[in-house]
């Protein structure tokens, strides 16, 4: 009886540990700011999305970035940004938007994207994050529009397959500045 | 009093026992639980009859291109583990598409490099039909032989994913 008393001591104690360490990191407290999320936001979104970089054959400077604050900033385990808040101004010029843009997508080609239109819809998620370094998973979608021509200030007309990627990325803060360290891996969809 | 208490304890150590995360191979993404029976299934047994059904699918499909994602996609379901594979993937997000880990250098943002030979499948690939678990699968394995990057400018793997959708295409 004793022995098995053990085990079950030992099984209980691992689910503790496996409970702890499994914590997702939104559900911890946050060890940034809502101004450090920002700027790894823009640190990310300047290494990134390079206006000249193609998603699809189109350009980011003509589609634009949609980037969901709140989604990112509620992953991070931080409350939703404040309207208009001076606080969380960003460097990179972004469109701010929700995932209800996506409503209208699939990945089957059988829907218009029209809330998306050609736009590219970004949010972050932490995978390790510390006051001075951070590992940090970029997810950024777009609508893949196949031979439709981009045209400056018309909405797109037609059907479009969502597809995307994540890439994992590092970054460290020294004299207060978020920076890009390397990209780790990416994961395409 | 004391054998309720010892079955409680016993209830509650067998569920957490039973909840090993596992990770993926060389990615060190988590993948959840791993509770298949099937020996020869590295995720939940749906998942992996529903890529044996998208890649039967495609190497039956009219469209030789097709045949040849199916042909890639049935080496890489039996290639030994730790060389190439599918696996069970937890990529975050909205958790609504397969994905294939695309390793890269930071010099490459393209992302034209070379991947893990893995391709991951998400929570809700569960309930596809046969024919759009082989068209997604098609889709990956444009990825996977270098046909299209991260940013999918050459448009191939869309391409092929919609042909492969349709089987008279």
């Amino acid at each position: 009886m004793k022995r098995t008393y053990m085990v079950l001591l030992i099984c209980l104690t691992s689910v503790g540990l496996n409970a702890t360490i499994a914590r997702p990191i939104g559900a911890q407290q946050p060890s940034l700011s809502q101004r450090d999320v920002v700027d790894i936001a823009d640190a990310l979104l300047s290494a990134i999305t390079r206006p000249s970089d193609s998603l699809s054959r189109v350009t980011i400077a003509n589609r634009k970035i949609v980037f969901d604050v709140d989604r990112t900033l509620n992953s991070f385990g931080l409350p939703n940004a404040e309207s208009e808040s001076q606080n969380l101004k960003m460097h990179n010029s972004v469109l701010h938007g929700s995932k209800a843009v996506l409503d209208d997508c699939d990945i089957w080609g059988a829907r218009n994207c029209a809330s998306l239109g050609w736009k590219a819809y970004v949010w972050l998620t932490p995978l390790s994050v510390s006051p001075d370094s951070a590992i940090v998973r970029f997810h950024i979608k777009w609508p893949d529009r196949g031979r439709t021509t981009f045209a400056a200030g018309s909405s797109p007309i037609g059907k479009a397959s969502l597809v995307g990627y994540a890439t994992d990325v590092r970054l460290s803060r020294s004299s207060g500045t978020w920076r890009v360290v390397e990209r780790i891996r990416s994961l395409a969809q | 009093m004391r054998r309720l208490m010892a079955l409680t304890f016993l209830i509650v150590a067998i569920i957490g026992c039973r909840g090993d995360n596992v990770v993926s191979p060389s990615t060190g993404i988590a993948v959840g639980q791993h509770p298949s029976t099937d020996a020869d299934c590295w995720g939940y047994s749906w998942q992996c009859d529903q890529v044996r059904a998208g890649i039967a699918y495609l190497l039956q499909h009219a469209n030789e291109s097709c045949r040849a994602a199916g042909q890639s996609a049935q080496a890489r379901y039996d290639a030994p583990p730790g060389e190439a594979g599918f696996a069970p993937g937890n990529a975050g997000g909205d958790n609504d598409q397969m994905y294939v880990i695309m390793g890269y250098p930071a010099s490459t943002p393209s992302g034209q490099g070379a991947t893990d030979h893995y391709t991951y499948m998400q929570g809700s690939y569960y309930g596809l039909s046969d024919a759009q678990s082989g068209a997604l699968i098609a889709h990956e394995e444009e990825h996977q032989n270098g046909d299209d990057g991260i940013n999918h400018n050459t448009g191939k793997a869309q391409a092929l994913q919609d042909k492969c959708l349709n089987n008279q295409s």
